[in-house]
């Protein structure tokens, strides 16, 4: 473990699992239990942790992190360095074109799907839609996923550093305006997202800190392409004289960043914004304290905050389950990792644009919005469709592939309640209601008992639909 | 009156009992009526337009002064009288000009604006300059109103997101990215399950019910879903566009309003986004290029009406988050402002509406409003859509001489 990640008490987790509030973690557990209710039964911990610190995991994982118990699980996630990546091997079997966007949208997929280090990856999308560049605008997709390397090599770093890196990362200064702004007219895209959306967010500066910062960030250019897009300072354009801004003098882009990560508004920000993400949405101020208070204490400490967050009562309870609806990313990596499907990821990515969310390219610099705005009747429909392409058969198999017959033969699945059980269990933690439950064993027009799989056409179509009905219902569209 | 949860648990009785759903698409035109229903279509230029190069002051020194790179040349625009011009990139639009079809509201904007897109978004689609939340303008529209033959307004949202301003009436209105893939596809190898298949799948909305902070949302969203993409799927293989629109999503999204007004169906407020008016850097060619595309679009938009007898059914306003800096920067780009300029395109009294704003006294920089953008609205809910505008603004607004 990491000198940062020592930061949080590392027995939090255990705490986590009802032992009760140690000494040790007070200052965690502070807030009230009635703001968010009651813990999540014992054996919901470990695939909700899988969905929210991952994309969900397969029956496989699912044991693997069973055995490690709770805090082990958290451990392995938090502390990946010590897991060896298995998408990196199986990504080198693929050619890419690194100026094609479908290409580099599609790596990236396809290390979602592949990845043995759920959270790293869970972050990289987290800073994707929070530090958000769209090549819509940047228009070199090898910048775009040079900036996601950035992400990932720093998925859980100090967020001060990452900040600084970030600023510098030439996609960004292509996105906001960095490169090419001069000392003469300063442009303040950047230094203005960079403290409403990227750190304190509005009410906490003025329009003069805005102005100010912006004067920090001039002297840069991007080189156009086919150069690798190293930025190149141009001291006579930089204004590097002293700067008024939030009550300090400064004169650098790093004093500007250290000068906002000190802000109090700042930690609050980040600890609401990472405690959303994993936990539930618009949380109070109360249940975002000791976070906050944590990223102050460990110098923004991204990794002592999420270990914190994910070992927290909060994050175990009944308001932060099922709280979030799953992002067209989380919903279709998800649904390929948590059924092995074996998809090259050819043919999906585009499904998630249909879904609202297109990979590299968010809808604005806010990133996109989250929560109920996923879902509308368009996107609802490609949910469903999604759910079609996976399950339904067209020609000599399914559209994308999943296999079920070969499925339930691996794992000896042959009774209909064996069956029906399975994929709800794995799917919705077996969580529907008695009615929900009864539609499906209706729908597959069999008895509990009977055996399903060497069956008749009709009883072998009605299987895929059940699986078709499973991901598509709405207690899967949660996570 | 009926709550948020009555309202769906009827609505979702009537989906498992019958599948007859009591279309959220009413067929407006009774026979007995003498009016046409009409509907307002309302484009968002996303990202904060540059009025200042949409319509050019071009003989004001200032504007040369304050835009010494980005400045067009008087040669290069489309005179509309002494004073102003439009971007040459407009000219599609200029047929509608000349016929007294178009109006240009100038200085448009509200009292102690924001510079952030995303409040300054919210605040035009709420219609609230203090945010207090209280959802959409156009949602309050489509949720209470009815029309003066008691129709509601039923509303229609391009693109694959629900826009604020149509957030969150108690059944959200249908959402189409694209109409080709707006239906629920079935299973080809077993054809005959495929209406077993859709009742299951509605069963379990139902069987969810309204529990959690999402359920409300699940069963209104597959209910509208399907309801709504019946109705349009059937439209599209009768309606037959009378212009080529342009092969983008603003193109099409287009088609879809002119097919849902052609076929009509009920649609009285259809929302479509146009994106990128973010032009801080190196503008002109950009600029040129989104407004080419928002021109070619309406103008086409606005034949296809006409071809099938249209036109003077359906009214198209723009608006924009904010207009930019007067003064350029230094990347060949201007910087969030304040003041916009709002498109009416259709039956309206064309020409130049509002004050043009100073171009020397300015408030830090930023222009100063003129016309309050909620007074365009109350012009447009009263006097195009024949609705009291109180509750939809939240207030009483001046109207202008727009009709």
């Amino acid at each position: 473990m990491s000198e940062e990640g020592r930061a949080a008490p590392p027995s939090a987790a255990r705490v986590a699992l009802g032992v009760g509030a140690a000494l040790g973690v007070a200052l965690l557990t502070a807030p009230k239990r009635e703001v968010y209710g009651p813990p999540i039964d014992d054996e919901l911990r470990i695939p909700h942790l899988l969905r929210r610190a991952g994309f969900g995991a397969s029956a496989g994982e699912l044991a693997e992190y069973r055995a490690l118990g709770l805090a082990g699980a958290v451990d392995k996630l938090v502390d990946y360095e010590a897991v060896p990546e298995a998408a990196d091997e199986k990504i080198e079997l693929f050619y890419f074109d690194p100026t094609r966007l479908a290409d580099v949208q599609r790596r990236w997929f396809l290390r979602m799907l592949w990845t043995s280090r759920p959270l790293q990856e869970k972050m990289v999308f987290f800073w994707h839609g929070l530090l958000t560049s769209a090549n819509s605008k940047v228009g070199r997709p090898a910048l775009m996923e040079r900036q996601n390397e950035l992400f990932r090599k720093n998925a859980l770093a100090r967020y001060g550093d990452l900040l600084k890196a970030v600023s510098f990362d030439p996609a960004m200064m292509l996105w906001l305006d960095t490169h090419n702004s001069r000392r003469a007219a300063p442009n303040e895209n950047y230094a203005r997202e960079l403290m409403e959306l990227f750190s304190m967010g509005v009410g906490n500066y003025t329009e003069t800190d805005v102005r100010e910062a912006a004067r920090a960030f001039t002297g840069w250019t991007v080189p156009p392409a086919p150069k690798d897009g190293d930025p190149v300072f141009n001291p006579n354009q930089a204004d590097r004289g002293p700067k008024q801004f939030l009550g300090r003098t400064v004169t650098t882009p790093e004093d500007v960043i250290d000068t906002i990560v000190a802000q109090p508004a700042t930690a609050r920000f980040m600890a609401a914004k990472l405690f959303a993400f994993f936990a539930y949405p618009d949380p109070e101020p109360e249940v975002v304290a000791p976070f906050a208070e944590l990223f102050r204490r460990t110098n923004g400490s991204i990794k002592a905050v999420v270990r914190a967050i994910l070992t927290s009562d909060a994050f175990y309870s009944q308001r932060a389950y099922r709280a979030r609806l799953k992002s067209p990313v989380e919903y279709v990596v998800g649904a390929l990792r948590q059924l092995g499907v074996p998809s090259d990821g050819s043919g999906v990515v585009d499904r998630l644009v249909r879904m609202g969310q297109q990979l590299y390219n968010p809808p604005n610099v806010a990133g996109w919005p989250g929560g109920r705005s996923w879902l509308n009747s368009g996107t609802w429909i490609e949910r469903v469709n999604f759910a079609n392409a996976l399950t339904a058969v067209q020609g000599s198999g399914p559209i994308i592939p999943f296999y079920l017959e070969r499925y339930l033969e691996n794992l000896g699945l042959r009774r209909a309640d064996e069956v029906v059980e399975h994929f709800l269990g794995l799917l919705v933690d077996g969580r529907t209601s008695a009615r929900g439950r009864q539609v499906l064993y209706d729908y597959l027009g069999a008895a509990p008992g009977d055996d399903v799989t060497g069956g008749q056409q009709t009883l072998r179509e009605k299987l895929r639909g059940l699986v078709y009905l499973i991901l598509a219902m709405p207690e899967y569209q949660l996570c | 009156m009926l709550n948020r949860r009555d309202f769906l648990r009827a609505g979702v009785s009537v989906i498992t009992v019958g599948m007859a759903v009591p279309s959220l698409f009413t067929r407006a035109l009774a026979e007995a009526e003498t009016t046409r229903p009409r509907t307002l279509v309302v484009v968002q230029m996303a990202g904060g337009n540059d009025a200042l190069n949409t319509l050019v002051p071009f003989r004001d020194d200032a504007y040369r002064r304050n835009r010494p790179s980005l400045g067009l040349p008087e040669g290069e625009l489309i005179p509309l009288d002494d004073r102003f011009a439009l971007h040459r990139a407009l000219a599609p639009l200029q047929e509608s000009w000349s016929a007294g079809e178009l109006a240009i509201v100038q200085g448009v904007g509200y009292p102690h604006p924001t510079l952030s897109h995303f409040e300054a978004m919210d605040v035009w689609q709420e219609a609230d300059p203090s945010l207090s939340h209280r959802g959409g303008w156009l949602a309050r529209l489509v949720e209470g109103a009815v029309d003066r033959n008691g129709h509601p307004f039923a509303g229609l949202g391009i693109g694959p997101q629900l826009p604020a301003a149509l957030c969150c009436p108690h059944v959200p209105p249908p959402i189409v990215d694209d109409i080709r893939g707006y239906q629920l596809l079935g299973d080809a190898s077993f054809p005959g399950g495929r209406a077993e298949r859709e009742r299951a799948l509605l069963a379990l909305y139902d069987a969810f019910g309204d529990a959690g902070p999402y359920g409300d949302l699940f069963t209104a969203t597959a209910q509208n879903a399907r309801s709504s993409y019946e109705a349009l799927q059937a439209g599209a293989r009768s309606y037959a566009p009378a212009v080529a629109y342009p092969p983008t999503p603003f193109g099409r999204g287009l088609q879809l309003v002119a097919q849902a007004v052609v076929q009509d169906l009920g649609v009285r407020v259809a929302y479509v986004p146009y994106g990128g008016f973010d032009t801080h850097a190196n503008q002109l060619r950009e600029h040129a290029r989104l407004l080419g595309g928002l021109a070619d679009g309406l103008a086409q938009f606005r034949r296809d009406l006409a071809a099938h007898g249209r036109a003077d059914d359906v009214l198209v306003v723009t608006w924009s988050e904010f207009g930019r800096r007067v003064h350029e920067n230094a990347s060949n780009g201007t910087d969030h402002g304040t003041a916009g300029l709002m498109f009416l395109l259709g039956k309206v009294k064309g020409g130049l509406h509002g004050a043009p704003p100073s171009l020397t006294d300015l408030d830090n920089g930023n222009l100063k409003f003129t016309v309050d953008f909620r007074d365009v609205y109350a012009t447009l809910l009263e006097d195009w859509l024949g609705v009291s505008s109180e509750s939809a603004l939240g207030g009483r607004f001046a109207k202008l001489g727009l009709f």
